[in-house]
């Protein structure tokens, strides 16, 4: 990079470095330390926290857990915000910028917020449930449960999947479906065999975004799970604030950051090999 | 024969009307331009043969089939678009048999003919490329044969060439055409480009808002043109204003002769500029006008002249072979003249 471009880089690089490497590098060093059976820490350097965190079946099942939720709410929401994006991307409308907005709205409401309206609808005695016991179903469970933050958290990455796909659809072109048309490609076979392979880098963008955002979630899985839902955000905030063990709550995020960056790096090889 | 018949289509867009009651028949095999300015309804006109549009009014008969209710899917129209919208995640050989693909012909049959219209325009050794490995010529050609490939009804051409540098597109339109009679495709062809609708078409549709202003062979719409706009559209000219008197139609400065004139009323002149001569001190001419030269541009084959007379400004066309433009510098005097049969006039 010339000067110029350090000096640009520079206000940003200083935020990042004063607000999340330096923090990083202490959660870093602090998990390295040791708890005693006392709960206190004791300063060290040493692989005892991960050695413990590594023994424990728990932190399997919470790795497998946060991965397979994380991957069911990416996927969901992408699904659900695909036609919306290809809808908003397409429209001539006057009301395409208002839809738009709409379509991002729940961004302005505070994730807290937006939980006690699903608490609301998906309770017990909630909307959802009321309807299906009129037309004489029982109740399903829909908070509180792994039903509750799957519902929660595809709708809160869901406005994010909406803006990355929509910035992804730049090479879709209207002619293109034209064409295909004119060639003899039904609305189906159009939309497979060209708009869809077309539209391919932009769901993988919106799905990892909403992957990296579910993984790290933690109030949605924290209220909307009722205490029943463990996922790596929030054991990393018992253990930070119910059990007061830092290092492992420390040892507990690098593990979840180092785990991120390989997804990261995965799907990155992946998408450089599809363009060779 | 006739292969393809237009009849009384309209469409407008938001109240506005963009083709008026478009009425066109186009024989088998031929090839038939749509020349005219931008916002003319050339390129609606080709969208509602190819299914993209739906006219307000109007029917649309390939081969006796009325085909105005079809979507484009189910209509076999080769289209060829101006930014040839080529699928860009296809290789070139993907691209020509997307169509055979989608109509149903075998895998063996699509290599065999995929390869084929790939050689007939000359991209053999490029079936692999995608493509945006491609130039803009070889993208062209790529999008012809990808229309060609599933053995068109009619072959629709939107300004093919215009995305080309300029001796691309005349080697290019040689090219076409000759494809195109190769394959006898019946042909509707849209351009804004009076010399390609000219090199090209077996007949020339001028269009003007919406509506056809002249239909006919090339040479007809550039020496017969049937209204003061296709005059004034195919071909520069040299326009003045005038009144019949006499015999002649007198203008600012001087009284023309022409042929076929009638009694009495006000009259457009237009002459093309390379029909008027350069005349020497004591030749003389059916029309002559006396003028200072303007300006000279030397563009190689012709020297453009820019004349200022009386009658207006207008341009000479000269031939530069003889050399008798060298001598020339502007602001001195000059005298053209040209024969009465090359006067066009239109009743104003």
């Amino acid at each position: 990079m010339k000067r110029s471009g350090w000096l640009l880089c520079a206000p940003a690089l200083a935020v990042l470095a004063l607000a999340f490497l330096w923090p990083m590098a202490i959660l870093a060093r602090m998990s390295l330390n040791e708890t005693a059976d006392s709960g206190a820490m004791i300063p060290k350097l040493s692989l005892t926290t991960y050695a413990k965190l590594a023994e424990d079946d728990f932190t399997w099942q919470l790795t497998r857990d946060s991965l397979t939720l994380s991957a069911f709410c990416a996927t969901a929401a992408c699904l659900l915000a695909y036609p919306m994006a290809l809808f908003l991307f397409r429209s001539t409308s006057r009301y395409r910028n208002l839809l738009a907005i709409v379509a991002i709205a729940p961004l302005l409401v505070s994730g807290t917020a937006r939980v006690i309206g699903w608490l609301a609808i998906l309770g017990d005695h909630g909307m959802v449930n009321a309807a299906i016991q009129a037309i004489g179903l029982k109740p399903v469970l829909l908070i509180n449960n792994w039903n509750g933050v799957r519902i929660g958290l595809t709708e809160s990455v869901m406005p994010y999947t909406v803006l990355a796909l929509l910035a992804g659809f730049g090479r879709l072109d209207r002619m293109l479906e034209e064409a295909a048309a004119t060639l003899g490609a039904g609305p189906l076979k159009r939309f497979w065999r060209v708009t869809f392979p077309l539209t391919l880098p932009a769901v993988t963008a919106a799905w990892m975004l909403a992957f990296v955002l579910s993984i790290s979630a933690f109030i949605t899985p924290h209220l909307m799970g009722g205490g029943r839902v463990f996922v790596l955000a929030t054991e990393i905030y018992d253990a930070a604030t119910t059990t007061l063990d830092w290092p492992a709550a420390a040892a507990l995020s690098v593990y979840a950051l180092i785990l991120l960056v390989m997804l990261l790096l995965a799907q990155n090889l992946l998408s450089r090999g599809r363009q060779a | 024969m006739t292969h393809l018949v237009l009849e009384g289509l309209s469409r407008a867009y938001a109240g506005r009307p963009a083709v008026v009651d478009l009425s066109l028949s186009v024989a088998r095999g031929s090839l038939v331009a749509l020349l005219g300015a931008s916002g003319c309804g050339k390129t609606t006109t080709l969208r509602m043969v190819a299914g993209l549009e739906t006219p307000d009014a109007g029917r649309i008969v390939v081969d006796g089939r009325d085909v105005t209710a079809l979507v484009p899917h189910r209509r076999k129209m080769g289209v060829v678009f101006q930014s040839y919208a080529l699928f860009p995640h296809m290789t070139a050989a993907s691209n020509v048999s997307f169509g055979m693909e989608m109509h149903g012909v075998d895998r063996t049959r699509r290599a065999a003919r995929g390869a084929e219209m790939l050689a007939l325009v000359g991209l053999a050794e490029h079936a692999g490329k995608m493509p945006r490995q491609l130039s803009g010529g070889q993208q062209q050609r790529v999008a012809l044969a990808r229309a060609l490939a599933i053995e068109p009804d009619v072959l629709l051409l939107d300004e093919p060439l215009s995305a080309l540098d300029a001796k691309l597109r005349e080697e290019l339109r040689i090219e076409m055409r000759a494809i195109q009679r190769r394959v006898g495709a019946t042909t509707l062809f849209v351009t804004h480009d009076q010399a390609e609708a000219l090199a090209m078409a077996d007949l020339v549709a001028v269009m003007d808002r919406g509506r056809i202003a002249q239909l006919g062979s090339p040479v007809e719409v550039f020496e017969r043109p049937a209204s003061p706009f296709v005059a004034a559209f195919v071909g520069r000219s040299a326009q003045f204003a005038g009144t019949i008197e006499g015999q002649g139609i007198r203008i600012a400065g001087s009284l023309l002769r022409a042929e076929r004139l009638p009694n009495a009323g006000a009259v457009q002149v237009f002459v093309r500029p390379h029909r008027i001569r350069l005349l020497r001190p004591g030749e003389t001419e059916d029309n002559v006008i006396e003028g200072t030269l303007a300006a000279i541009d030397y563009t190689g084959e012709v020297a453009q002249l820019v004349i200022d007379a009386q009658a207006g400004r207008f341009p000479v066309d000269l031939a530069t072979a003889d050399g008798a433009w060298s001598g020339m510098a502007p602001g001195s005097p000059i005298r053209v003249g040209w024969r009465a049969a090359d006067t066009l006039w239109f009743a104003a």
